[in-house]
């Protein structure tokens, strides 16, 4: 089945127990919200998924194949891409060449053909270019020409969620990409995931807009302290009265 | 029209090696059949060829290396033993000079490159110092602290200028790999891995293997460059390439562009021709060393990030006509359309 998924992940740092017993299944073409208060396990679950952090118990299954042992890069190419909490940009670089660092998975090159140029490389690399720049005029990023170091911090945050689709993941995996956005720029992302799920693509995301999460993802899953205490579709939390009072509260 | 577009892209693609190739033979007008400044213009294009590599995986790679002069002299040293030693011709010992410190730097990559900035930097000057002991120590072979006379010249040529032929090629060959590589998804990944090691990873960039392979390429091609220096002057010692000229080469980068490729050689040329003109040893030390500091402070690209806005500027304005001519093809076509109905 066409899934990402993690069973019966324990993660400890130190005595600290960052994820106790969680699973989680990513479906592909559905966008799946994780919600939580700080320290729930949100990011760590992202780096297990991702390979940053190998969990001592548990699995990382990516379309029947255990991945778990697989190195971070490998997982990358295999399908996995992931935006972070802090953009990793190059800020001297322009908007284009900062996102065309993610078409790494993509890329097969050899060193020979890199270094000669080879006809082969030339337009493998034309093609990237290409499909780049659809990628910006989509995200509303503009011709590319800009340096990243100038943009705002939410455009920072839609540049790392294009770099993640210049490099075709199959499932994508944003954390926390909404941050700072406006209504217009949060209305853009929003539309993107949507295309992306339409087109067959997981979507994982960590967010702490609720009402943006509500509006945007199929299923939800509430994290606390290291586990699942609510798994459900947008109706079923907003109906979860325990969840509500918590988390909600003042959002709606 | 294809051929046209193919053209221009090879133009902005290769402008730095024709810039060079430029700068090469009005250097060769200038200074005409016979001219002893053609032994600086040479230092000045040994020095490019080892810095060069060093400014892809320093400037790109954030590798810094303090052996790459080092590497060099090993090449240098691989060229003395086999022709001299064992008659072999300049062009059989020229795959070994690559090879040996090839070899050798791809052995110590892996646990050198995973040390931190610091212990990385002591762990290049330990390989040059091991280097430099060894081949003092070693007898015979090497010639010990005398080092090897007696190495045969550069082949196909029987002058200084035609000595500074091959090494102009040997520069612009390798101008040529370095621009073509950064504007690859390799390239990319490696200027990924300097800006930010997780990002790279999770652009699926094995991190240690392309730092690896970027350290081997920079070794071998200063091999090279130790291949023709040892034939042009004929002699090679245990001090000909070693830590004076690794210290060398970083100034070079550092000054010209760290990550140009013709930035070190900017960088070289104003490493030798100040050291001809400056007096020697303390002066010259003190006065490099504020440049050094001059530069990281004000200048992080080097010297040719002062040219570069002005390159830009130009590339644009091409870029415009060249937009500007197509928009009226476009309309003419139109126009005739429109006459024959």
């Amino acid at each position: 089945m066409a899934m990402l998924s993690a069973t019966g992940i324990t993660v400890e740092f130190g005595g600290f127990r960052a994820l106790d017993d969680m699973s989680l299944s990513l479906e592909s073409g559905s966008i799946l919200g994780l919600v939580g208060p700080n320290g729930a396990g949100k990011s760590t679950m992202f780096n297990c998924l991702t390979g940053i952090v190998r969990p001592g118990v548990g699995q990382v299954i990516l379309d029947d194949t255990d991945i778990s042992q697989w190195s971070v890069h490998r997982r990358a190419r295999a399908g996995i891409g992931r935006a972070f909490q802090t953009p990793r940009v190059d800020l001297d670089a322009t908007v284009l060449e900062a996102v065309l660092a993610g078409v790494g998975p993509r890329a097969h090159e050899t060193l020979l053909g890199a270094l000669l140029g080879s006809p082969w490389v030339l337009r493998q690399e034309k093609r990237f270019r290409q499909d780049v720049r659809q990628l910006l005029e989509r995200l509303n990023l503009g011709d590319g020409r800009q340096i990243a170091g100038t943009l705002p911090a939410a455009h920072l945050r839609l540049l790392e969620v294009a770099r993640v689709l210049a490099g075709d993941a199959r499932y994508v995996l944003l954390d926390e990409p909404a941050a700072g956005m406006d209504e217009s720029d949060r209305a853009v992302l929003a539309n993107t995931l949507r295309g992306l799920a339409q087109q067959g693509i997981g979507v994982l995301i960590v967010e702490h807009n609720f009402p943006f999460i509500l509006s945007l993802c199929d299923r939800i899953l509430v994290l606390s302290s290291g586990t699942v205490i609510a798994d459900g579709n947008p109706q079923e939390i907003r109906a979860n009265r325990q969840i509500a009072k918590i988390y909600l509260g003042q959002a709606i | 029209m294809n051929t046209g577009n193919l053209a221009a892209t090879l133009a902005v693609r290769h402008r730095a090696v024709l810039g060079f190739a430029l700068a090469a033979v009005v250097t060769m007008l200038i200074l005409g059949q016979q001219n002893t400044a053609y032994a600086t213009a040479t230092s000045i294009l040994i020095f490019s060829l080892i810095s060069i590599p060093l400014a892809l995986i320093y400037g790109h790679g954030g590798i810094v290396s303090l052996c790459q002069a080092t590497f060099a002299g090993m090449g240098g040293y691989a060229t003395a033993i086999l022709t001299v030693n064992y008659g072999w011709s300049a062009w059989q010992a020229l795959p070994l000079a690559m090879a040996v410190p090839g070899v050798l730097s791809f052995a110590v990559s892996r646990p050198i490159l995973r040390l931190p900035l610091f212990a990385l930097v002591l762990g290049t000057v330990a390989i040059g110092e091991a280097w430099s002991f060894g081949v003092s120590a070693a007898g015979d072979t090497t010639g010990g602290y005398t080092g090897i006379y007696g190495i045969p010249g550069i082949p196909l040529a029987t002058d200084d200028r035609q000595a500074f032929v091959v090494i102009v090629i040997m520069v612009a060959i390798m101008i040529i790999l370095f621009e073509n590589f950064t504007r690859t998804a390799r390239g990319r990944a490696l200027n990924s891995i300097r800006v930010d090691p997780t990002m790279a990873l999770s652009t699926g960039t094995n991190v240690a293997h392309q730092r690896s392979i970027a350290f081997t390429f920079a070794a071998a091609v200063a091999g090279a460059a130790g291949w023709y220096f040892a034939l042009y002057t004929g002699y090679i010692s245990p001090v000909s390439l070693s830590f004076n000229q690794d210290a060398a080469v970083i100034f070079m980068v550092v000054i010209g562009g760290r990550r140009s490729s013709v930035g070190p050689i900017i960088g070289a040329a104003i490493y030798v021709l100040f050291g001809d003109l400056l007096p020697g040893g303390v002066v010259q030390g003190v006065l490099f060393g504020a440049v050094l500091i001059l530069i990281l402070l004000f200048m992080q690209d080097g010297i040719v990030s002062i040219g570069s806005p002005l390159i830009r500027k130009i590339s644009n304005n091409m870029r415009t006509t060249k937009s500007d001519q197509c928009k009226t093809q476009e309309y003419t076509v139109q126009g005739s359309g429109h006459g024959d109905a």
